[in-house]
């Protein structure tokens, strides 16, 4: 209300000056105005009435007329603004007066020049007067200068109207100028209001149609802006707020998850310690078994060398033409020479038996197997060297239980515990064989020996490749793969094995094993007789193609044949040269290496196979690729049979008795 | 100062009107009225208007006629001289018996001269101001009385009519007597 107030205040105050400018310059021209003009008027109106009296009193002067000149002046009676009045004639003395009341003064005893003479009081005027062009006598007349009480008058006047116009204007300020004041006064309130309440919905009143409304209307808007402003800030702010919440909210979750993720990385971080302690032990077990892999290696090589030792040894003095030698003492040694071969077959075997079972590539068929049958056989194979040892072995009487393994594999398991139990046993010690069942469905078969036993520490590392258990600079000669291989054979069969040991007692191997029902099955020996009843051929001796790029593979086989009456051999160098042969004689049977140079075995059998002439040809397969793979692969590109390098005469013999039945057989259905 | 400079400007004219007042005190009475008539005669023609036909030019002069009185002739030609009414420089004839009156505009009759009333006879019906002594010249236009000492005239308007004359109204109004008929 006080900033109102003071517009309109000022509104008064600019009003009021205003208008008291404007009246003192109106009030004070006018009043200037009009008294000049009095002044001027009484002047002339004096001037007028001089010459008046003057014209009509020239013919009293020139007729020295006192009484016509005084009637003359007594005509000023009716200008009672004429106080005094008075002639002179020509000579300056005074011709006629008149006084408007008694007593007006003494007149002036001489004429003056003409002029007008004001002395305040009164005005008076000198003028001449005139006759056909001289000077007759002079007219004095005196007034009453009214001038100053007519500027008092005037002021009072003045003062008076300036006081009424102010009070006028300012009631019609009062009145008039709400109207423009009360649009800006309410404006401001709102403005004031909206400042101390904040509450931006307040709007100005519009009044009229002017600068104050649009002031209004403009004010308004601004509120509306800030308003929505406001809103729209305050909305933000919640947004903000809530986000912040959320933001604290998802803070927590992180430090929760912070620490749990903690939490975990200290657990993995154990696990890792583990891990690392575990990792830390494989190294340790792997730097053992690398050692012990690098003490097998140079044993390997000794081991290996040893029987070529005999062999090259003893062929060396039988082909020497320096050293003589009797029969009996080439047949001595051609025995050497033959043991000493069979034991490094032994040893090959072997290893690659460990290289199978290392890589994972070996197959099981898995069969019932009668447990009694595999003990038969393995004690059969054993008793000569158990006896050589003077070592006694203890089977189980009427074993009639049936394993669920593979036969062969069984086999050299059990050959394998058995010829440790007796290798390693002391002299004249026993060997004890027994089984019991174990649980449902499982079989404990236990080897227990008399030998000098193993530490703690041996235990642990005896299943272990290449680890020979202090044995490796010992008498008995070995490969230290067995056991291992046998553990890893043992488990593929879904069992497990065993030992406990006491040291200077012996040892004990158990294997357990899952079982089936019995089935007892007794055929055998038909195909035995079946190859002997081939034993008796016919005259015509066979064509036998050999073809072989290594002399002394072909020269082994040469001898082979000469043994045979009913075989002819044939040898060609390579494929090529194998091809033309076969082509040129149609050999009854085809001997084929594989690792040619130029044209493999494979492609050679491929090129007689798609010749119609050839195809029918039986064609075996003699090489040194002894892996089962490589035997299955060939069997299945169309080779009759498969025989492995060193060549096994039995066996080799046994092959070709086979196939000539086959022919036989073949040519007589033909027949 | 002011006051000083115009008493200064004053003293000629002063001085002049003490020795005028000094020779009328000391002329004879009969001297003095000769003297007054004289100036009369002169001051009648400032009041007077002619018809326009009088004058023969704009300044042509203005011819005063004395007939019988050689005295005032001579005074009037003294007070003439120099002087001039209404444009019209101011002239004095001596006008003899039978002289014709054309080109007079005032003319005095003396009295007591048979003469004279011949004159003012001839005058009538001319635009010629007539003037003459009350006892004389009964048939002027203007007449001079000798009143309370003091020298007056009578207008006789009866005598001005037929003259074409125009007698200004303060003349009139500075006459002793105004008389309307014969």
């Amino acid at each position: 209300m006080n900033g109102g107030s003071s517009i309109g205040k000022k509104l008064v105050v600019v009003v009021m000056a205003t208008t008291f400018a404007a009246l003192l310059v109106s009030v004070g021209l006018i009043i200037g105005y009009d008294l000049r003009n009095y002044h001027r008027s009484l002047v002339n109106d004096m001037s007028t009435q001089a010459e008046l009296v003057g014209h009509m009193t020239s013919a009293a002067l020139a007729f020295d007329d006192t009484r016509l000149a005084g009637e003359n002046l007594a005509l000023l009676r009716t200008r009672p603004m004429v106080d005094a009045a008075a002639i002179y004639d020509e000579n300056g003395r005074l011709f006629a007066s008149y006084s408007a009341s008694k007593g007006a003064g003494a007149f002036p005893a001489r004429p003056e020049p003409a002029g007008t003479r004001g002395d305040g009081q009164y005005l008076s005027l000198f003028r001449p007067i005139v006759e056909n062009g001289e000077t007759v006598g002079t007219v004095w007349l005196r007034a009453e200068n009214r001038l100053l009480a007519r500027t008092l008058d005037y002021l009072a006047i003045g003062l008076g109207v300036m006081l009424l116009a102010m009070g006028t204007a300012y009631l019609l300020m009062r009145r008039m100028g709400r109207g423009i004041t009360a649009p800006i006064v309410a404006v401001t309130g709102i403005a004031r209001d909206v400042v101390a309440t904040r509450d931006y919905s307040r709007r100005a009143p519009r009044v009229g149609n002017d600068e104050a409304a649009e002031l209004a209307d403009s004010f308004n808007a601004m509120l509306t802006e800030i308003e929505q402003r406001t809103r729209e800030l305050e909305d933000s702010n919640r947004e903000i707020v809530r986000e912040a919440a959320e933001r604290s909210r998802a803070q927590q979750e992180v430090m929760r998850l912070n620490e749990q993720l903690e939490h975990r990385v200290d657990e993995r971080t154990l696990q890792l310690a583990l891990a690392n302690a575990e990792l830390a032990n494989a190294i340790d077990v792997a730097r053992n078994a690398n050692q012990a892999k690098s003490a097998f290696l140079s044993s390997m090589s000794h081991e290996l060398r040893t029987p070529l030792n005999a062999i090259l040894g003893f062929a060396q003095i039988l082909t020497s033409d320096s050293l003589p030698t009797t029969a009996a003492q080439k047949k001595e040694f051609s025995s050497h020479i033959l043991k000493s071969g069979r034991h490094l077959l032994t040893l090959i075997n072997e290893i690659l038996d460990l290289a199978k079972v290392e890589s994972g590539t070996i197959t099981l068929s898995m069969e019932p197997v009668a447990l009694g049958e595999i003990l038969g056989e393995c004690r059969t194979m054993m008793e000569p060297l158990a006896a050589a040892r003077g070592v006694r072995m203890l089977f189980p009487q009427r074993v009639s239980a049936v394993l669920m393994a593979d036969r062969t594999r069984l086999k050299q398991v059990m050959l394998n515990l058995l010829s440790n139990a007796i290798k390693y046993n002391r002299d004249a010690g026993a060997v004890v064989v027994d089984c019991m069942p174990a649980g449902p469905g499982r079989l404990r078969i236990s080897v227990q020996d008399t030998g000098m036993g193993l530490r703690l520490d041996q235990v642990d590392a005896l299943f272990q490749p290449f680890n020979r258990l202090g044995q490796e600079a010992g008498a008995q000669e070995g490969t230290g793969i067995g056991l291992v291989v046998t553990r890893r054979l043992v488990e593929l069969m879904n069992g497990t094995i065993d030992v406990t040991s006491s040291p200077g007692v012996g040892s004990v191997f158990t294997i357990e094993l899952g079982t089936t029902a019995p089935l007892p099955t007794q055929v055998e020996g038909e195909r035995a007789q079946d190859t002997a009843l081939a034993q008796a051929g016919e005259g015509a001796p066979r064509l036998l193609l050999y073809v072989e790029d290594n002399p002394a593979n072909l020269k082994l086989v040469e001898e082979i044949v000469r043994f045979r009456p009913d075989l002819r051999l044939m040898a060609a160098g390579d494929g090529p040269r194998g091809l033309a042969l076969a082509r040129a004689h149609h050999p009854d049977i085809i001997l084929m290496d594989l690792n040619l140079p130029g044209m493999s075995g494979f492609e050679v059998l491929a090129q007689l196979q798609r010749e119609p002439a050839l195809s029918a040809i039986p064609v075996i397969a003699l090489t040194a690729n002894a892996m089962p793979r490589d035997i299955e692969r060939g069997l299945a590109a169309g080779f009759f049979r498969y025989l492995t390098k060193p060549i096994d005469i039995d066996r080799f013999n046994e092959a070709i008795d086979i196939t000539l039945a086959q022919l036989r057989a073949g040519k007589g259905a033909v027949a | 100062m002011g006051f000083a400079v115009r008493a200064v400007r004053c003293a000629p004219s002063l001085i002049l009107a003490l020795w005028l007042l000094a020779g009328a005190a000391c002329a004879q009475p009969a001297r003095l009225e000769v003297q007054v008539k004289a100036a009369y005669l002169y001051k009648f023609a400032g009041f007077v208007d002619w018809p326009g036909a009088a004058f023969a030019r704009p300044d042509s002069a203005l011819v005063i006629g004395v007939a019988g009185n050689d005295e005032l002739a001579a005074q009037l030609e003294k007070v003439a001289s120099g002087r001039s009414v209404g444009g019209h420089p101011l002239a004095v004839r001596r006008v003899q018996r039978g002289e014709s009156l054309a080109g007079l505009h005032v003319l005095y009759a003396a009295p007591a001269d048979a003469a004279g009333t011949v004159l003012l006879a001839a005058a009538r019906g001319l635009p010629l101001l007539t003037v003459g002594d009350a006892l004389d010249a009964p048939s002027a236009m203007i007449r001079f009385h000798m009143v309370e000492e003091r020298l007056r005239f009578e207008v006789a308007l009866a005598q001005v009519a037929p003259s074409g004359l125009k007698i200004s109204a303060r003349l009139l109004a500075a006459a002793w007597r105004v008389t309307a008929g014969a």
